[in-house]
């Protein structure tokens, strides 16, 4: 242990009788960069927090080899490898925006987090900045190592499909880290951790990304039209793996988007109590 | 205390604070002050509202009604210029648990244009020696002096400490203490809720008795023992002897207890203070349990007004 540190900034008055004048205001630092430290800790916590890493890189990774071997989820006329690619990287964007955002903002507001970080000079609204640009800088790592094993196992993305893409991606980051915010914001810590990881699994597996909804019964197919999975399936399957553009699975994905940003901004709550 | 930073004006005003949760009332007309310079201690039994008042202080709740003012502006509305203005050290902590306690630290003063050195403000704390561990594995006094770092960190006017102490040994709790009174001594109002009774009767200027949402005491240490016991029920006096040797000290110790004596007193050496104060909260909180007993049966609102050793404290806090 050491000296004690000082505590008034260097400039402000002196201690003792003579502090007559009032000391200087402290001050926070500019906004970028407190969303800038911000997103540095949630990038940082996201990526060195071995079961986040299972969910972002190591689950995706196992679906992308496994599609790519076992006669499954194809589409005719395209390349396995191509189908493989998009189911993948829908599984890693669903993964880090969701699932580990519910579960590592649920237990931010269980540990009183989100209470202590509204009041510093960051704020609820560089909390949330710093949290979309550190999953945005997590999917930067997802896309560039699951991209490379694709590219390994055969992939040859057109650079039309790969930019065609990027809009896709925005949208269903948002339309998922929404829904993960979500249930972050109203379900208890422990019914987030289990109804997040089983939302996962279904909408990869039985959701249309893993497999397309044309591979589905009829039945089962028109709901997996309607869901944000689906349509995400289908439209990065459209950008990445040449398969059919569907209009309608826009407006899907648009419109969970929209919805589950406004049910946030209605629904969140930051504290347990 | 700075006895110049008493003519600025407070750094915190609340005047007839009011909010319930349904039907329970953690706020009831609450009226409290706290000034630049000065260790202002909330005092209460659990369920008193201290937690609620800082709460509504850091703009986490909005009252029901009554007014907040810290710092001059209402917590509720005020943005990130302000709140880099004020230090909150949390109850339940508030620490993101998957980084290290270090990154943590280093994370907290990035959000203010001039923090404290932050190795320097580790090596204080003694936080240095876990700077490398992972917040969910501290165990709960490592976590206590992180949050209390983080809620300093930034050189704030006005710090808000929850139970700053709590979980601590000895040793750090004593810096702890230095650090809190260097804080006042350069002019941060600290606000500082404790059970701590040590805590008070050795850092604080002005104590603010809780109970049920309302000041029922207020002024320094002394004037509360004294306004509840009454001057004649005991004197304290404050006396350093310096050079002092060991061999002496029992003798001296004689001396002051036949002094005492001859006067027909009872003498109570170290920690008396701590004591007297345990005493007299204890003496409130039963006085103020009967008192709300009596409302129940006698809803008549004359009945607020306090009664038995209650009365001459309520004038103060008012």
């Amino acid at each position: 242990m050491t000296d004690m540190p000082s505590p008034a900034p260097s400039s402000s008055a002196a201690a003792g009788t003579e502090a007559q004048a009032p000391r200087r205001a402290a001050r926070p630092a500019s906004p970028s960069r407190r969303i800038l430290a911000h997103t540095r800790l949630e990038t940082r916590a996201l990526l060195t927090n071995g079961e986040q890493l299972m969910v972002a890189i190591a689950l995706p990774a196992m679906v992308l080899i496994g599609l790519r071997l076992l006669p499954v989820g194809r589409l005719e006329g395209i390349a396995p490898v191509d189908t493989a690619v998009a189911a993948t990287l829908a599984t890693a964007l669903v993964s880090t925006s969701f699932t580990s955002q519910a579960i590592q903002t649920g237990f931010d507001r269980r540990n009183g987090v989100l209470r202590w970080v509204a009041t510093t000079p960051l704020g609820r609204d560089g909390y949330l900045a710093g949290k979309v640009l550190a999953t945005l800088l997590v999917h930067v790592v997802q896309v560039g190592l699951l991209g490379a094993l694709g590219l390994a196992l055969g992939w040859r993305p057109s650079l039309l499909g790969v930019l065609a893409a990027v809009p896709v991606w925005a949208l269903g980051t948002l339309a998922f880290g929404s829904l993960g915010l979500l249930l972050a914001g109203r379900l208890r810590t422990e019914a987030v951790l289990a109804v997040s990881n089983l939302t996962f699994v279904l909408f990869v597996a039985v959701g249309g990304i893993a497999f397309p909804a044309a591979t589905y019964p009829r039945f089962w197919r028109g709901l997996v039209d309607l869901l944000p999975s689906g349509a995400l399936g289908e439209l990065l399957r459209a950008c990445l793996a040449h398969g059919p553009f569907s209009l309608g699975s826009a407006v899907v994905l648009l419109t969970w988007a929209v919805l589950g940003t406004l049910a946030v901004m209605r629904w969140f709550r930051w504290t347990d109590s | 205390m700075v006895a110049a930073m008493t003519a600025l004006p407070p750094a915190l005003i609340t005047e007839d604070l009011r909010l319930a949760y349904g039907s329970q009332r953690a706020l009831d007309g609450l009226d409290l002050t706290a000034r630049p310079g000065q260790v202002t201690a909330l005092l209460g039994p659990n369920g008193a509202g201290k937690t609620t008042a800082i709460s509504c202080a850091t703009g986490l709740l909005r009252p029901d009604s009554g007014t907040v003012r810290v710092l001059g502006e209402d917590p509720a509305a005020a943005g990130p210029e302000h709140r880099a203005r004020v230090g909150v050290m949390i109850q339940d902590g508030g620490l993101t648990s998957g980084v290290p306690a270090m990154a943590l630290l280093r994370y907290g003063a990035s959000l203010y244009a001039e923090p404290v050195d932050v190795p320097e403000l580790a090596a204080y704390l003694g936080i240095d020696e876990f700077a490398g561990t992972l917040v969910r594995r501290l165990s709960g006094g490592q976590r206590q002096r992180l949050a209390l770092a983080l809620a300093v960190v930034g050189r704030p006017e006005l710090v808000f400490l929850d139970e700053p102490t709590a979980g601590m040994d000895p040793a750090i709790r004593q810096r702890v203490r230095t650090l809190v009174r260097s804080l006042a001594r350069t002019g941060t109002a600290v606000v500082l809720t404790t059970h701590l009774m040590d805590d008070v009767v050795g850092l604080a200027d002005e104590v603010h008795v809780l109970s049920r949402g309302r000041a029922v005491a207020s002024g320094t240490v002394a004037e509360v023992i004294e306004e509840h016991r009454g001057p004649e029920a005991s004197l304290s006096l404050t006396a350093r002897l310096d050079g002092i040797t060991p061999e002496s000290r029992d003798a001296v110790e004689a001396e002051l207890r036949a002094v005492a004596a001859r006067h027909g007193a009872r003498l109570e050496l170290g920690g008396a203070g701590a004591a007297d104060l345990e005493s007299v909260l204890l003496d409130l909180m039963r006085a103020d349990e009967d008192h709300g007993r009596d409302d129940t049966t006698e809803p008549d609102p004359v009945a607020e007004a306090p009664r038995g050793p209650l009365a001459r404290l309520r004038g103060r806090a008012r």
